[in-house]
């Protein structure tokens, strides 16, 4: 109970300093609260947002995947291809299973080969960058041909564009599978005590490629709104990518020894980051700020987390 | 039968063999400055890999280190053009210091996970560098200070030999040292290591301000080869270095690994890339080269594994069949 | 023991297909090469069929292989290289200067004919031409000149210029601009290409323009669209964004049409490089123009210095001092856009 409060109060205070944050913004740049830039960082937000979920996942299952920066560039590249020769839907069916089989190829070298998800991803990350490279041939793919992709970036339903929906219902399926399913259940387990949920009959292996494919999966996602949105499949995309989506499961407050993630403060933790890299972009601040100001957010994070689980093992301590 | 550590010599061996027959097969390949030059190679990211094998035998990982090397390199060469070479070769170090500290006080005494502290100083430290000068190029022009990157002493490059002093007195820190001793236990097992009084805190953070100091000296090479220091130099600089540590057998579990092991494998890594480079291999290609021998080099414990499990088997069996 | 030897055999035998592939692939390249050679010298008829291989090796090393514009100019040094009787190699930087002077050292270290080089970070190229003077090979730049001396010439266009010149088009152009407010999506700050965006900012400021905003796109389309949104959202006023390349300017555009703005009608986008999936935006409006430079010829006119030089010839240069030859450069719009295509 106290855990759950104390998680809670960690989701304010993060969604206390979006709002501090946006305050500030819009005293510098009164166009900040627009209803045309909300909708932006919103769409903005969708980007990493989504990955973000799917990652939660693997940290949760005490994983992480770096390789999604070239999955995200892979896909790119494919879905540009197959939808200029075969249409849309054969682009996006292409899409998920090469997502899929990346997912189960980083679960099987993690649990097969028995090599650290840094390692493994690590490697995956150079592999897939390479075929995505190679697949392009130092070419831009050129998807103006498909009109019909362009409503997964820009499209709307009811007014409100369609990542901002896809968003919405991608955390909707992951809460009810993080909190409602036994699949969660498993991969909660599996995360804060391998052995123990293998003895307890759980096939922790599987559980780990599952949350290896949802991160991939979920990494589709961002990859198809990028593509649609600029309309052309890049071999280069992403480079950061992965970084960029671990900050924010790692600012959210996810656990990264596993075990405990927090979906909701994924979420808020996407909007404070597409927050900041819009603000200071509407402000005309260079981009390299950028970087500084999520890095220190980043450290003061950590430190403030740091401390108050001293100060709790202090107190269990005493009362013990 | 006395169990053969594989990871141990694999190295080694594939070094000789890839020697070997790249004397025999390739002409520029055995030129003294073609040799020169993979070994100048092998020096600026092997003695960030130095650090890294220590960090790595604790069963951590720094990927600062790019963005340190950029950030040193950028108050080094700013420092140069009005102090003098040695002020500034001091103000790089004390950089490289300062963020090892950094990077070594919020793991060690804030007990956050170094993959995220380093995350955080990953994005801080290269929008610094970019900072320092407006994200302009400085340009170095002292030529004593060039000469330590492009110079070399009997035919040897003066990196590499920079390289080979600072392996061995890593070396005998490793082996020779309690300090050293308190890293290996750290690596097996950092509560026995708490619990039998060992300042588990202080031997972390100096080990991050080691791969501090290494990082600083590897940016002192690569700005003085390349004449300049940019803020956007050694974009992969982590993954090189963190790929030479454990194509040299170190464990990314830690507890295990050797200095001798960690020069071989700069050195096997710059062989490789070099090989690549004079057959022309295509970039995209050379990527998922380096990709398959990382994936082997990871794989080194699990072939190990399967085979000691092979060899136990068959054992089994003939006893059985006597 | 055993298990030692089984497993120097396996890593023996990955090493040997390693090899094996290695070379089979430069033999490929070899005959392919020594194919056009004597092509050519069916061409030529009077060239000898007994001089073996070819003349010698023209290497280029390339800024970054995934950008098409260089993907060009290497087109241009191999196809020259080729047609002159030697064999062509390339290198890829991947936009870092660490693997910029191991590559060149490694090419330069193999007894080539000539390198043409197109250096990622002009200022850290220094040690190559030092090497390469040592060695008695030429050096030729393409596409990005340097301070440092040591080479034989330099063919590049102007970027600050190629800025002027999409300035002037848009003063030229857009004499009925109301708020003349202007903005730029660039590279990454430390690129040397930035130079561009500076001509265009000079020429719109001295014109009478402001300019609203200045981020960068980090070279990359996604970054530059994200960039775009935002820029909208502080100036909707903007008329004009220059961006520092042409898939930073598509994906420009497609943000300015999201942002349910008509892109060329509300905001004019310009791009650079006149990258081949530029036209089709540029025919039907979406993007205004586009700065197009000559990369093939670049290449082409590299490998020729190199010959005219070899041959005694004298260059000529059109700026002395830096030994650079400066190539066209032209404005692409849907004027023209069919002549270039």
């Amino acid at each position: 109970m106290k855990q759950k409060l104390s998680r809670q109060s960690e989701n304010i205070s993060l969604a206390g300093v979006v709002v501090v944050l946006f305050i500030v913004f819009t005293i510098l740049q009164p166009n900040m609260m627009t209803v045309f830039n909300i909708k932006n960082i919103l769409v903005q937000v969708s980007l990493t947002a989504i990955a973000a979920a799917g990652m939660t996942f693997a940290y949760t299952a005490g994983v992480f995947d770096m390789s999604i920066g070239s999955v995200l560039a892979l896909i790119s590249v494919v879905v540009a291809k197959v939808a200029t020769t075969a249409g849309v839907f054969p682009a996006i069916l292409a899409a998920f299973a090469i997502a899929a089989a990346v997912g189960i190829l980083n679960g099987l070298i993690v649990t097969k080969l028995g090599i650290q998800a840094f390692a493994a991803t690590l490697v995956s990350m150079i592999l897939i960058r390479g075929i995505a490279v190679l697949m392009a041939d130092g070419a831009d793919v050129p998807l103006y041909s498909v009109n019909a992709i362009k409503f997964i970036s820009s499209g709307t339903i009811l007014g409100i564009p369609f990542p901002i929906i896809l968003t919405a219902l991608v955390y909707a399926v992951s809460y009810f599978l993080y909190y409602k399913t036994e699949f969660g259940m498993k991969i909660r387990s599996v995360g804060s005590n391998a052995d123990a949920s293998r003895i307890s009959g759980i096939r922790t292996q599987r559980m780990i490629t599952a949350a290896f494919i949802l991160t991939a999966v979920t990494a589709v996602f961002s990859s198809l709104i990028k593509t649609a949105q600029v309309m052309f499949g890049k071999a280069t995309i992403g480079e950061d990518f992965a970084l960029d989506v671990m900050t924010t499961v790692i600012l959210g407050g996810t656990v990264i020894t596993g075990g405990k993630g927090n979906l909701t403060g994924t979420l808020i933790a996407s909007v404070l980051i597409a927050v900041i890299k819009n603000g200071l972009n509407i402000n005309n601040v260079n981009s390299y700020y950028q970087q500084l100001a999520i890095g220190v957010i980043l450290i003061f994070a950590l430190i403030f987390n740091g401390i108050k689980t001293m100060r709790n093992t202090r107190q269990i301590r005493r009362e013990g | 039968m006395k169990k053969i550590n594989l990871g141990r010599h694999a190295v080694i061996l594939i070094l000789i063999v890839l020697w070997g027959i790249m004397f025999a097969l390739n002409e520029s390949f055995r030129t003294g400055a073609n040799l020169g030059s993979i070994l100048r190679e092998a020096s600026s990211t092997g003695i960030a890999a130095l650090g890294m094998t220590f960090i790595i035998i604790m069963g951590d990982f720094d990927l600062s280190i790019g963005s340190m090397l950029a950030f040193a390199g950028m108050i080094m060469a700013g420092c140069m053009e009005n102090m003098g070479i040695v002020p500034a070769l001091i103000m790089g170090a004390a950089a490289g210091l300062v963020c090892g500290l950094i990077n070594g006080i919020i793991i060690a005494y804030f007990r956050v996970p170094a993959f995220i502290t380093t995350l955080g100083t990953y994005y801080s430290l290269r929008a610094l560098a970019y900072i320092f000068n407006d994200a302009n190029t400085i340009i170095c022009t002292d030529t004593a200070f060039l000469k330590i990157g492009t110079g070399s002493i009997a035919g040897i490059p003066i990196p590499f030999l920079i390289f080979l002093v600072l392996a061995a007195v890593l070396a005998v820190i490793l082996n020779r040292t309690t300090y050293g001793r308190h890293v290996r236990a750290m690596g097996n097992s950092e509560k026995a290591c708490r619990i039998s009084g060992i300042d588990t805190k202080k031997v972390k953070c100096a080990a991050f301000v080691l791969m501090g100091l290494c990082t600083a000296v590897s940016s002192v090479i690569v700005t003085a080869r390349q004449a300049c220091a940019s803020p956007d130099v050694a974009a992969n600089f982590h993954f090189d270095a963190i790929t030479m540590v454990v194509l040299g057998g170190t464990k990314m579990t830690g507890g295990e690994g050797s200095i001798f092991n960690t020069v071989i494998a700069a050195v096997l890594y710059a062989s490789v890339s070099n090989c690549l480079n004079l057959y022309h291999v295509d970039a995209q290609w050379q990527r998922v080269c380096m990709g398959l021998i990382l994936l082997a080099a990871f794989s080194f414990d699990f072939i190990q594994k399967h085979f000691a499990g092979l060899r136990e088997r068959s054992q089994k069996k003939t006893i059985q069949s006597i | 023991m055993k298990n030692l030897k089984k497993l120097l055999a396996v890593v023996l035998m990955v090493l040997l297909a390693m090899q094996a592939a290695a070379c089979g692939s430069s033999e490929e390249k070899k005959e392919t090469g020594s194919e056009s050679s004597a092509s050519s010298n069916e061409s030529q008829s009077s060239e000898t069929e007994s001089s073996q291989d070819s003349k010698g090796v023209i290497a280029y090393s390339c800024y970054n292989m995934s950008w098409e514009y260089y993907v060009t100019l290497a087109q241009g040094v191999k196809e020259a290289a080729e047609a002159a009787g030697y064999e062509y190699v390339e290198h890829d930087q991947q936009s870092d200067q660490s693997l910029m002077i191991q590559g060149c050292t490694d090419l330069l270290n193999q007894d080539i004919a000539c390198l043409v080089l197109t250096p990622c970070k002009p200022e850290a190229a220094a040690s190559i031409y030092e090497l390469a003077q040592e060695k008695g090979i030429p050096v030729i730049l393409a596409d990005i000149g340097t301070e440092a001396s040591g080479y034989l010439a330099c063919l590049k266009s102007d970027n600050y210029d190629g800025g002027v010149l999409a300035g002037n088009y848009v003063l030229d152009n857009l004499t009925d601009a109301q708020s003349k407010k202007a903005a730029m999506i660039t590279v990454d700050p430390s690129n040397t290409n930035i130079v561009r965006s500076d001509g265009f900012k000079d020429t719109l400021e001295a014109g009478g323009w402001t300019i609203a905003a200045e981020l960068s796109g980090q070279s990359e389309p996604d970054i530059a669209y994200s960039c775009m949104q935002d820029i909208i959202t502080a100036n909707p006023d903007v008329e004009v964004v220059f961006c520092s390349n042409d898939p930073m300017a598509i994906s420009a555009s497609q943000a300015v049409a999201d942002a349910g703005l008509t892109p060329g009608e509300d905001v004019k986008v310009i791009g650079y490089d006149a990258q081949s999936n530029v036209f089709e935006p540029i025919e039907n409006g979406t993007v205004l123009g586009t700065v197009a430079q000559d990369p093939y010829g670049m290449g082409e006119g590299a490998v020729d210095c190199f010959l005219k030089n070899l041959n005694g010839e004298e260059l000529t240069f059109d700026d002395e001092e830096t030994k650079t030859i400066y190539t066209d450069q032209w404005i692409i719009d849907a004027a023209n856009a069919a002549e270039y295509k």
